[in-house]
């Protein structure tokens, strides 16, 4: 929240700054990497970028990595070479993305990163969330289902993103951390298989394990994708409301299962905060002014309580 | 007098039938001492409900493996299927997002299986037409299908209305829809490779390319069938696919086109050409899912799973060699 | 199916051939030649190796679209632009190269492009397949099974099965290329019984063959092709060998089996009790150095599969080798050449040459070591002894970098020799090395054993062509069902008692 009146101050203060000077000058170029546009959040993302880019009227190079550090490095190096004034970056991967930032430093081009960020390089901010943020709040919500069900020990699947990647690793920690400190670590039970994000893989395991054994209390995912194709398997099996469920991401049909009561929570990502926040980075440090090192947007648990608040953000960027 | 008959030596026909047999029917086998092994670890996997829900599971794999097992027989392979699929659940599902009515409802159901034939057929036109090898052609329209679909639909579809469930998740005398469609289009592929001259024509074309065009068949014809064939079962597959997960997605079918090859080859069928058949295939599909079952079902971790599975793979298709060389 | 009328009521020839001409690239496989194709008549087609015969009569079964001339059938004009047409209208083409669906049936391959369809539209009769294959199999007296695989079958019942599949069409005209290469005497007298029907029914038969003698046998007119065009024709019974000969190559030919019969020198190859279960048992030879072994038996007596243990391709389970008195254990391939037995395998195209490597590369093949130095190939020396070897085996091409695949059979041939002799053995296997190639390369050929035997080398030399044996062996032995039957010294040796040995008659 904090965060972003931050961001709304800046854009009123610099839009009047902004609106004589830039008729002046050639239009900027800024260059933009997504990790996978093919990721409903990530297309999200673009979009608000999409829209900051026409708002501020610059000139936005969008590329896109596909899960593929070499493609990463590779788009990274044409856009450098036709010439950008500001990398706006969303890593791939938290080492291998690294060889991209130092290219852009090694070009003295500014690099703002935005909601994944990569453990090297120089960088001028990161905007994004605190992906173990993200797993913080799973692991509140389970804590609270512990008290909820009053039972001496919980059952559950966890359903994981692609082995190895930046945000599922940051996610499993958050959770399982909280629960640590929170001395909830010996009475919640994990049941864990990768399902790389994809709703159908995690509609096969799901499948299977609730074949297996439908004692579980609850299922959690890291991304909503994968709660959704769960969703499928608990209706099929008639468990809605016995097994208690929460994603990662906030995708309007998310929010729709939680209103209905079919899903129990998931934990909001914004992608405006942090699409249009990459953007605003680049444009502000071209203006020369001085940004914290970060920029953190936070994650909020949503509810069946507080859903209402969500869903009209969601609605602006994501599509039907 | 020399007697002319003496003359003949013993017949140089090779021994060992059951070095045949072994190939062709060796995989029944593997797949029952697969059943075997799961059944005894893990009780719940002696269901019938499991064993169901395994044959639900690769029934898209399978549908798919079945198209691919005629292109392969053809010494050729279709590689943009999982692509393909995508496009066609796209298409399908943007129908089936809308309201009800008798418009929507045929389109919503009939436009992935012409999806399917139309991109089957670019495949076909490729490789029999304009001679492209089919691994480079196919390679190639997976790329240009996934790059186009995901630029016209990145984010998923969702809110398909309920009609639409019935072919994913319907059931036919307690059988799933999945099951039954796998199991009549399976039916399907074996008549008409083992009862129909095209089906005949396709062996030849694989077993001996040159002589097939000898012997006065259209080669050109039938490897543009093949392909058009594969398309028709991609484009089934999406519609089973898209109507069991209510959701249609860009990305989906990853890595598809690998799994139901698997199912073939595992299956017994060569990608030299000349050798395959329906039921082994399904066999091979088996498999895989009864592997995939038990070790999520043991909590094996996943990317163990894909380890035995690429062991096997690289066995059968040595085991494959191996009787080979012992027939010449 | 076309009802073929008496010898007697035909008019005019069934196929003419004006002016037919083919090239591919600059050269003319076949230059304006004129044939004509009587009913009821054997025609045989002679020439060296590309001299353009197969090229004329693959025009007539339609396999190129794109010739020149013209061609009749019964006096209309056709154009025969694919294996399709040339079926519609009667020829049938029994190819050299065998052209059978490994994985189909016996039945399913002799039906191919034809088969017989079942009550329903689309639909295949397995038993019609099976009983039509039947009937041809038993009017030819083949005793093959329809049902069989045809990749679990030997190469001589692979050729019978072709040989089927263009008979059972009924053709006007049956080209025959090649017939009798895998064959043995029984089956070539089969395949001449089979003819003489097809003769008397008013088949047009065209007989391609190397080996003169069976031409003479079973043709009633004879035609020569040199460099793709007709030098000659004429009825069988005015032709005598030496003239076809003449014809053929244009000039006098010397002896086709060169054979100076030199002093031997010691014992250099002996083998003892040498078996392998399943193939053969005890055998015992010796070769001197500069002696030629012939050893000789009908197909599947087991030679090859002896060669084969020597070679070091599939192991004796018993038995000694020694080679200049030094005892050897040969257990692949890679053994023998280093003990120094080199080998040529029976089928050039399997397992002889790599077709798409150039001349040069196929003959330095195994002895590339010589060349190279820390692992880097010395090109000076390699072309040096490529054009040595090349010259001395008369291999004839355009230059040694050309692909081997594209060379004529009696080229390659010797190509596969090269490849054998270039690391220097000090004992030869030859399997069949002068099987399916021409007069003249076939006497260059066994000029050059010859010559290798005077150096001192120690040659076995396998053959189902008594000729052949005959002519270049010092001694002869002759194996059956796996073990010696019998052996002969040249003085002793004749066709009759060869035949006999073989098959068991003579004690």
């Amino acid at each position: 929240m904090k965060a972003r009146l931050f961001l709304f101050v800046l854009t009123g203060v610099t839009a009047c700054a902004a609106g004589g000077a830039a008729r002046a000058q050639e239009k900027t170029a800024i260059g933009i990497s997504y990790q996978n546009l093919a990721f409903p959040y990530v297309a999200a993302l673009q979009k608000a970028a999409e829209n900051a880019c026409k708002a501020l009227d610059v000139n936005c190079i969008e590329t896109d990595a596909v899960n593929d550090t070499n493609k990463e490095i590779a788009n990274v190096e044409s856009m450098l070479s036709k010439g950008i004034s500001c990398l706006a970056f969303e890593a791939a991967s938290l080492d291998a993305s690294v060889a991209s930032i130092e290219a852009a430093n090694k070009k003295s081009v500014p690099v703002v990163q935005f909601n994944g960020k990569a453990s090297g390089g120089q960088y001028v901010t990161f905007i994004g969330s605190e992906q173990t943020d993200s797993g913080v709040k799973l692991g509140t919500y389970l804590a609270g289902l512990y008290k909820q069900l009053s039972k001496p020990k919980l059952r559950g699947i966890y359903l994981r993103g692609v082995a190895g990647q930046v945000t599922d690793i940051a996610r499993n920690d958050g959770m399982k951390n909280y629960l640590q400190s929170a001395g909830l670590a010996e009475k919640i039970d994990f049941t864990e298989q990768y399902a790389d994000y994809d709703r159908g893989k995690a509609q096969s395991v799901t499948e299977s394990l609730l074949t297996k054994d439908r004692n579980y209390d609850f299922i959690v995912a890291n991304n909503d994708d994968m709660i959704l194709g769960a969703l499928q398997v608990v209706r099929q099996f008639n468990l809605v409301g016995k097994i208690h469920m929460s994603g990662v991401d906030g995708l309007p049909e998310t929010l729709a299962a939680i209103k209905s009561g079919a899903l129990d929570a998931t934990v909001f990502q914004d992608p405006e905060g942090q699409g249009g926040g990459g953007v605003w980075g680049c444009y502000l440090t071209l203006k020369h002014v001085n940004l914290p090192k970060e920029l953190l947007i936070p994650f909020t648990l949503v509810t069946k309580a507080n859903v209402d608040q969500f869903v009209a953000i969601a609605d602006r960027v994501y599509v039907k | 007098m020399i007697r002319q008959d003496d003359l003949r030596a013993r017949s140089p026909s090779l021994p060992l039938p059951s070095a045949a047999v072994l190939r062709d029917y060796g995989i029944y086998l593997a797949l029952l001492a697969l059943i075997a092994f799961f059944s005894a670890r893990i009780p719940e996997f002696r269901t019938w409900d499991n064993a169901l829900l395994i044959v639900l599971q690769v029934s898209v794999i399978g549908i798919i493996a079945i198209g691919m097992t005629f292109t392969i027989i053809t010494a050729g392979i279709d590689l943009s299927v999982g692509s393909l699929l995508a496009v066609a659940g796209i298409m399908s599902g943007l129908f089936a997002q809308r309201p009800e009515t008798p418009l929507t409802a045929t389109l919503a159901f009939t436009v992935p299986i012409l999806l399917g034939l139309l991109g089957g057929a670019v495949n076909g036109a490729i490789v029999a037409f304009a001679g492209v090898n089919p691994l480079i052609a196919t390679l190639g329209s997976l790329t240009a299908y996934r790059g186009f679909i995901v630029w016209f639909r990145v984010n998923p579809i969702y809110g398909l209305q309920p009609y639409y469930g019935v072919v994913g998740q319907g059931q036919v005398f307690g059988l799933p829809m999945p099951v039954l469609i796998l199991v009549l289009l399976a039916i399907a592929g074996w008549v008409i490779l083992s009862f129909t001259r095209f089906g005949r024509y396709v062996y030849a074309v694989g077993g001996n390319r040159e002589a097939a065009r000898a012997a006065g068949i259209n080669v050109a014809l039938v490897t543009f069938a093949v392909y058009v064939i594969s398309g028709f079962c991609v484009g089934v597959a999406a519609l089973v696919f898209t109507s069991r997960l209510m959701a249609a997605q860009a990305i989906s079918g990853q890595g598809f086109e690998l799994q139901a090859i698997a199912a073939a080859v595992i299956g017994g069928a060569s990608l030299f050409g000349g050798r395959g058949r329906i039921s082994n295939t399904i066999v091979g599909a088996l498999i895989m899912g009864v592997l995939f079952n038990g070790f999520v079902m043991l909590d094996v971790p996943q990317p163990i799973q894909q380890m035995f599975i690429g062991v096997i793979i690289v066995f059968a298709v040595w085991l494959d060699a191996a009787l080979r060389r012992r027939r010449h | 199916m076309r009802v073929a009328l008496a010898v007697a009521d035909r008019p005019g020839p069934v196929v003419r051939l004006r002016g037919v001409s083919k090239s591919f690239g600059g050269t003319h496989a076949v230059d304006g030649v004129d044939i004509d194709l009587l009913a009821g008549e054997v025609h045989g087609l002679i020439g060296e190796n590309g001299a353009g015969k197969s090229t004329l009569m693959r025009i007539l079964a339609g396999c190129f679209a794109d010739y020149d001339g013209s061609i009749a059938i019964d006096g209309a004009a056709v154009r025969l632009g694919s294996p399709a047409q040339a079926r519609q209208h009667g020829v049938a083409l029994v190819h050299q190269e065998l052209s059978l669906i490994p994985e189909l049936t016996v039945a399913e391959n002799i039906a191919l492009g034809r088969e017989p369809a079942a009550r329903l539209p689309i639909f295949l009769s397995h038993a019609k397949t099976n009983e039509q294959a039947r009937c041809v199999l038993v009017e030819c007296g083949l005793a093959l099974d329809p049902t069989q695989k045809v990749d679990r079958l030997g190469i001589a019942e692979r050729q019978l099965v072709e040989i089927a599949k263009g008979i059972a069409g009924n053709p006007r005209v049956l080209i025959l290329d090649e017939p009798t290469s895998s064959l043995t005497v029984r089956e070539t007298g089969l395949l001449f019984r089979i003819i003489e029907r097809l003769r008397v029914h008013g088949t047009a038969v065209v007989y391609i063959s190397h080996k003169l003698d069976e031409v003479f046998a079973v043709t009633q007119t004879i035609t020569v092709l040199r460099d793709g065009r007709k030098v000659a024709s004429g009825p069988t019974s005015g032709w005598t060998e030496a003239r076809l000969v003449q014809a053929m190559v244009g000039r006098d030919l010397g002896s086709l089996f060169p054979r100076s019969f030199a002093a031997l020198g010691p014992v250099r190859l002996a083998v003892r009790n040498l078996g392998r279960a399943g193939a053969f048992e005890d055998i015992s030879f010796s070769i001197r150095a500069g002696e030629i072994l012939g050893l000789y038996g009908i197909i599947g007596a087991g030679r090859s599969e002896v060669a084969h243990a020597l070679a070091g391709l599939a192991p004796a389970d018993r038995g000694q080798i020694e080679l200049d008195g030094t005892h050897l254990r040969i257990r692949s391939p890679m053994q023998a050449l280093a003990a120094g037995i080199a080998f040529t395998p029976e089928d050039r195209h399997a397992s002889g040459l790599v077709p798409m490597l150039s001349v040069r590369e196929n003959i330095v093949l195994s002895a590339l070591p010589r060349f190279s130095r820390a692992g880097l190939i010395d090109r000076a020396a390699e072309h040096a002894a490529v054009r040595q070897f090349l010259s001395a085996l008369m291999v004839r091409a355009a230059s040694f970098r050309q692909e081997v695949s594209s060379l004529s059979g009696g080229n390659q041939q010797k190509v596969v020799i090269g490849r054998a002799l270039m690391p220097r053995p000090r004992a030869l296997i030859l399997d069949e090395p002068t099987r399916g190639i021409d007069v003249v390369a076939k006497a260059e050929l066994h000029g050059s054993i010859d010559r290798l035997a005077r150096e001192g080398l120690a040659v076995l030399l396998i053959s189902s062509e008594t000729l052949e044996i005959l002519g270049m062996s010092d001694r002869i032995l002759v194996m059956r069902e796996g073990r010696l039957a019998g052996e002969l010294t040249r003085t002793e040796a004749s066709e009759e008692r060869l035949v006999a040995l073989a098959a068991g008659a003579e004690q």
